[in-house]
């Protein structure tokens, strides 16, 4: 094994993996300032809006938590279906989207997926989503 | 005097039919993956065919439309997995326990393709495959390459750079 072969083996990607309309879905840990409770947050966007999810899957969802994202201007509050968890993904558990998947996906900010025991976790890019377009 | 034919006769006879049925071994010839899909049979070319895989665990991936089916694990590499029934306009149904996946490469993209079963692998001249009958369906008319008969059974060519960059378009 060389040494590039061991490096990249050890390297794992510090994420912050949410629910949302029943699907599993992770950011990286650095685009989170912090997780508040529900109450926490005066101006919230939904997620599943976020994404492009059907809206009648979020109101199926009880337990809700608040992701305080890091923007350059302003932080912004996400609403995310719990559980909520900070975890390391092994890097060669991660890969980019495959070309169909990127070209049909109706999601938006959808940056690659990683693939484990429980099935596929699609990973976002909250900085690929535009923060004006969030609380409309 | 007439002579019953002998059976050296007969036999030679059968051999020399048979000799003038051998194809010209210098017709170029073309490698085609045929496979059935709801009860039809189709064939990629061979050189747009990586790997024939059997059963193997596809994993869904939300956001996507139902003829996209997921992703599966390749040795290390993902790939998406499009269910080509709905592609070509047949009923939707959930594959078959012993249905195959397809690994393709076309219009510069790879993707396994789910098909109901692969039913031969093999080479035919050139001059067998026919060009597409002008009764096709309108929606099949741009993925049809050719026609071309095995084992009595007609056999739809389709071009799978188009159909991949068809679907990358958004249709199907």
């Amino acid at each position: 094994m060389t040494k590039t072969a061991a490096h990249f083996e050890s390297v794992t990607l510090e994420v912050v993996s949410f629910m949302a309309g029943g699907y599993r879905f992770a950011v990286e840990a650095a685009q989170v300032r912090t997780q508040l409770c529900a109450d926490q947050a005066d101006t919230v966007a939904m997620v599943e809006r976020l994404l492009g999810l059907s809206c009648e899957e979020t109101q199926n969802t009880a337990s809700r938590r608040i992701l305080l994202i890091k923007h350059a201007t302003e932080d912004y509050a996400v609403s995310v279906s719990n559980p909520v968890e900070l975890h390391c993904l092994e890097i060669d558990t991660i890969y980019p989207l495959p070309a169909l998947i990127v070209a049909r996906t109706t999601l938006t900010g959808i940056r690659g997926l990683a693939l484990g025991p429980e099935g596929v976790t699609l990973l976002v890019d909250f900085r690929r989503m535009l923060p004006q377009n969030l609380f409309n | 005097m007439d002579q019953e034919q002998s059976s050296l006769d007969k036999i030679l006879d059968l051999r020399q039919t048979a000799s003038s049925e051998i194809v010209n071994v210098d017709e170029p010839t073309v490698k085609l993956v045929i496979f059935e899909l709801s009860g039809e049979c189709f064939a990629f070319p061979g050189e747009a065919i990586r790997e024939i895989m059997p059963a193997v665990n596809v994993y869904f991936v939300p956001g996507c439309p139902p003829s996209l089916e997921g992703v599966i694990n390749v040795r290390g590499n993902i790939e998406s997995v499009i269910r080509l029934a709905e592609l070509l306009g047949k009923p939707a149904a959930d594959p078959a326990p012993n249905s195959s996946i397809l690994r393709g490469q076309g219009g510069g993209m790879r993707s396994g393709i789910r098909v109901d079963r692969v039913v031969d692998v093999l080479d035919v001249v050139q001059s067998a495959i026919q060009a597409p009958p002008t009764t096709l369906p309108e929606h099949m008319r741009p993925i049809v390459s050719g026609l071309l008969w095995h084992q009595d059974t007609p056999v739809v060519m389709l071009d799978l750079n188009r159909i991949f960059e068809d679907y990358q378009r958004g249709r199907g």
